[in-house]
């Protein structure tokens, strides 16, 4: 292989990782607890300007170049962090109406209306985060302290990519195997049974809503730290759609699914499209890409809307077994009576 | 003075043109309870079609009406038939709202893959402006106030003294009731679609007159500024509809002038989840949260 | 304790006579009203469901029973009157506030997590635990393992008490109606709830099984647990219900055994005589 291939492909699997890490978030949101995030965007978003705006130096520094709020100038990992806790942090007020008791497909548009908003504050606000243009010159983490070729730092934040994405692993094995994860499918099906037995589905609700913003947030940091620029062009509203496609195609509710969704329809279909032979003018393609995710999404509703990898069933084996009906009887007999 | 006499009449003329496309969009949702979030990708299609099909220098009237003939053909595909499918399928709210954006992301990124990189110049109509102390209408703008009045009226007398618009309340009111009176309710549904569709052509063409050009995402934003004055209104109201586009276009024109023009949307935006998150049923209608989805 | 079930509990027979005046009531409802929209569900409903008891709650269409029981669970916030349970308030908290006391519920349309199995709705009927918290999600899953194999024992205990170990592993979605009416009052035991609120527990199911359901809810009484049931069934509720509430247009008509019921003429007018029996 060429060295050239090499960067390349190491590239590209930077970028796998990252949207492995926000497509694990979005399966904890939607997959996991039902929750229609259509402003799933906004997470990654505002993990990306965190992770810029504490990673830049104040914007003095740059003589002008750009405008924008803060400034921290923060070693690594510092932003990364920062980006995470944002997108967790984005979750309360998103909540409020994302968790409301309305019609599934108000709630929808009411967050893809909040996408809009976002967008639009983002480019009316110059002074926020530079308005449209977006932030730029944003620093690498580790540049200065290591002094590699540019491929050997590839090699360095892959592994920093690859560090992050187990740790959302972790983090999204850990939730859906768990009985907090089963009480997120309960409250999917039905938030009032879950109320009846007890648990608050809203607090359920905003927990997941909060693990997911962060998982976002933390995809969005090193995007920008990978990238360098975080403008609202790069967050636009259909961007979240390129995730729940790839949930979709690939499975929900179940993390292999996510993984080969972020193989499939991000890389698979976006990356594989800038290799084809040049046609039309430039963008075309890309506007192309678009309309193929549409029929994806489309086609995959029509004919398996449950993705290529399913939700696996949870299947548990009966333990002990008990001897007659009568001794059964007087055990249940005595978990019903001793407690109370 | 001015300023208030120039918030008063765009204000109108705002109001006029999201009127048109408010109650396409609320007759459509109030009788088939399918929020159809392509509606604003049918509206881009429909400017499209008449630039391409007239080549945009043609009569007012005559670009209407290709507008009209393009929206109701593209409503009664994407709406009886695909979103149709789909709900005989079982789709429930979720799942149609995400049929309706998959077929939205076709349809806009469609045209702009026809309509490349630059923005395309329209216009249809002469060119004749009109001074109203001191605020300038141009000709295009004082049609839409028109044809918005012509349309509205055109609605009420439809919903209030034809047959067909007795069995379109009827449907919006209770299927299975509509079906009990003799109302086909598939029929009724179509011809909902292809009315919601010739509407929804009719603002998209006024809407590329009055910007004087348009890219394939004009109508998804402004689809967003018709949605709220339709679910302000409450929806499947039209008359409803026209005070939600009222209040939504001098809202948003204080708001472009007071603040800023990049808040003309803003505002009208934040105005729409507030009403969907404080009180779906809108200022004015009743709630029809519990009712099956049909289309 | 080896001791019979029935011993085990001042319960079952004598609660209705003997107990009711030693113990106060388990549930004290009283001057409890409700309307939607002008039109008034439920005025000045007022009775008690004692300990031990299967509390019926008959009456025509529309009398406002199901309110009466979304009243008690929270589903629905009473405009005014006093629920009290165990001597606390709890009329205006919030369903899983109430549900967190000890009062479970089963609903009128079968309400399960059709997207979970049997065994797992079971699992999340258990009462609120450690485990379930997100700190235990992220830690190690010996953390909480034990506790869960502990339930799950006591779930395979109640399908084979139901004679469901069958179904265990079912998605809940693709059972039938009767089942999943089943897999409800299953889920509601996990709780092991001090007061359960059955919403026609039998509507819709198939007579052999509604006999099932019925012995199992008599051995869940005979076990101490306190019930207050809507039914229409009124053969069901003269085997199962002591005492009996009717309602009527949304106020409580009278109370008392179902062979006392039969003989009031006002009753008999308002409910027995006309679509009764049925």
């Amino acid at each position: 292989m060429t060295s050239g291939l090499v960067y390349y492909l190491s590239g590209l699997a930077i970028l796998l990782g990252i949207n492995l890490i926000a497509i694990w978030g979005l399966d904890l949101q939607f997959g996991l607890a039902g929750i229609n995030n259509f402003a799933y965007i906004v997470f990654q978003a505002a993990g990306g300007y965190a992770a810029a705006l504490f990673a830049l130096k104040p914007a003095k520094a740059y003589g002008g170049f750009e405008t924008y709020l803060g400034g921290f100038n923060l070693p690594f990992p510092l932003p990364l962090i920062g980006a995470a806790a944002v997108g967790g942090l984005l979750a309360v007020p998103v909540g409020l109406i994302a968790i409301r008791r309305l019609r599934a497909d108000y709630q929808a548009m009411a967050m893809l209306v909040l996408s809009l908003i976002a967008t639009g504050l983002a480019e009316a606000q110059t002074g926020l985060v530079n308005g449209p243009t977006g932030l730029a010159l944003i620093p690498r983490p580790l540049v200065g302290i290591v002094h590699v070729t540019p491929l050997g730092y590839n090699w360095i934040f892959l592994g920093l990519t690859a560090g992050c994405c187990a740790l959302a692993w972790w983090v999204a094995r850990g939730i859906s195997r768990s009985p907090f994860g089963r009480l997120l499918r309960a409250v999917r099906d039905s938030e009032s049974a879950v109320a009846a037995l007890g648990r608050n589905p809203d607090a359920l609700r905003m927990k997941v809503l909060i693990a997911g913003g962060a998982l976002a947030g933390l995809s969005g940091g090193l995007l920008v730290e990978y990238v360098t620029a975080w403008g609202p062009s790069s967050w636009l509203y259909p961007e979240t759609f390129l995730f729940f496609t790839a949930l979709i195609v690939g499975g929900k509710g179940n993390l292999a699914g996510g993984a080969l969704g972020a193989l499939l329809v991000p890389i698979g279909i976006v990356e594989a499209s800038r290799h084809l032979p040049a046609f039309g003018y430039p963008g075309m393609i890309d506007s192309l890409d678009w309309v193929v995710i549409g029929a994806c999404l489309l086609v995959f509703l029509w004919f398996r809307p449950n993705g290529l990898l399913p939700e696996r069933k949870r299947v548990f084996r009966a333990g002990r077994q008990q001897a007659g009906g009568t001794q059964v009887s007087g055990a249940f007999a005595q978990r019903l009576t001793g407690s109370r | 003075m001015t300023l208030l006499l120039g918030i008063v009449i765009f204000g109108v003329y705002s109001a006029a043109l999201l009127a048109i496309g408010a109650v396409g969009f609320t007759l459509q949702f109030g009788v088939t309870n399918v929020l159809n979030l392509a509606f604003g990708s049918i509206l881009t299609a429909c400017i499209f079609a008449e630039y391409g099909l007239t080549g945009h220098s043609t009569n007012l009237w005559i670009a209407m009406a290709v507008g009209a003939a393009s929206g109701a053909v593209l409503s009664l595909l994407i709406g009886h038939v695909v979103v149709g499918a789909f709900l005989r399928r079982g789709a429930t709210g979720f799942g149609i709202a995400m049929v309706t954006i998959a077929i939205s992301l076709m349809v806009q990124f469609g045209l702009e893959a026809i309509q490349g990189p630059d923005i395309l110049s329209y216009s249809a109509g002469s060119q004749a402006t009109m001074n109203i102390g001191g605020v300038v209408l141009s000709s295009g703008q004082l049609t839409t106030i028109i044809v918005a009045v012509l349309a509205m009226a055109a609605v009420q007398v439809l919903l209030r003294m034809t047959k067909f618009g007795l069995a379109m309340r009827a449907t919006a009111a209770d299927v299975s009731l509509a079906r009990t009176c003799a109302v086909s309710p598939a029929r009724t549904r179509a011809v909902t679609w292809l009315i919601s569709g010739a509407l929804c052509g009719i603002c998209g063409v006024l809407l590329g007159i009055g910007e004087g050009s348009f890219s394939a995402s004009t109508g998804s934003d402004f689809f967003i500024t018709l949605a709220a004055a339709a679910v302000l209104g409450g929806i499947g109201k039209p008359a409803g509809a026209m005070i939600g586009a009222l209040i939504i276009g001098i809202v948003s024109q204080a708001a472009a002038a007071v603040i800023a023009p990049s808040y003309k949307t803003i505002a009208a935006w934040v105005i729409l989840i507030a009403v969907l998150v404080l009180r779906p049923q809108g200022i004015l209608a009743e709630f029809a949260a519990d009712r099956e989805l049909v289309a | 304790m080896t001791t019979s079930p029935g011993a085990s509990h001042p319960a079952a027979g004598e609660t209705a006579l003997a107990g009711s005046q030693a113990r106060p009531p388990l549930l004290r409802v009283e001057g409890l009203a409700c309307h939607f929209g002008g039109v008034l569900a439920v005025q000045d409903a007022t009775f008690d469901v004692r300990h031990g008891t299967i509390t019926g709650l008959i009456g025509p269409n529309g009398a406002g029973k199901s309110t009466v029981i979304n009243l008690i669970s929270g589903s629905t916030r009473p405009g005014q009157g006093s629920v009290r349970f165990n001597g606390d308030e709890i009329a205006g908290q919030r369903p899983h506030e109430i549900a967190h006391r000890g009062i479970v519920r089963t609903f009128q349309q079968a309400n399960v997590f059709g997207g979970l199995t049997v065994l797992e709705n079971l699992l999340v009927g258990a009462a609120p635990w450690r485990g379930e918290r997100v700190s235990a999600a992220l830690g190690r899953k010996q953390a909480w393992s034990a506790t869960q194999s502990g339930l799950l024992d006591q779930a395979w205990d109640i399908l084979r008490r139901f004679g469901l170990e069958g179904i265990a592993n079912d998605y809940a979605r693709a059972l039938s109606g009767g089942q999943r009416r089943l897999v409800e009052l299953m889920r509601a035991l996990m709780a092991q709830p001090a007061l359960l609120l059955l919403d026609e527990p039998m509507a819709g199911v198939h007579p052999a099984l509604a006999a099932s359901i019925a012995d199992r809810l008599l051995e869940m009484r005979d076990a101490g647990m306190t019930m207050l049931m809507v039914e229409h069934e009124l053969r069901l509720v003269e085997k199962l219900c002591d005492p009996v509430v009717v309602m009527a247009r949304g106020t409580v008509l009278a109370e008392g055994s179902m062979a006392e019921l039969q003989s009031n003429q006002e009753v008999v007018d308002a409910y027995l005589g006309g679509g009764g029996g049925g």
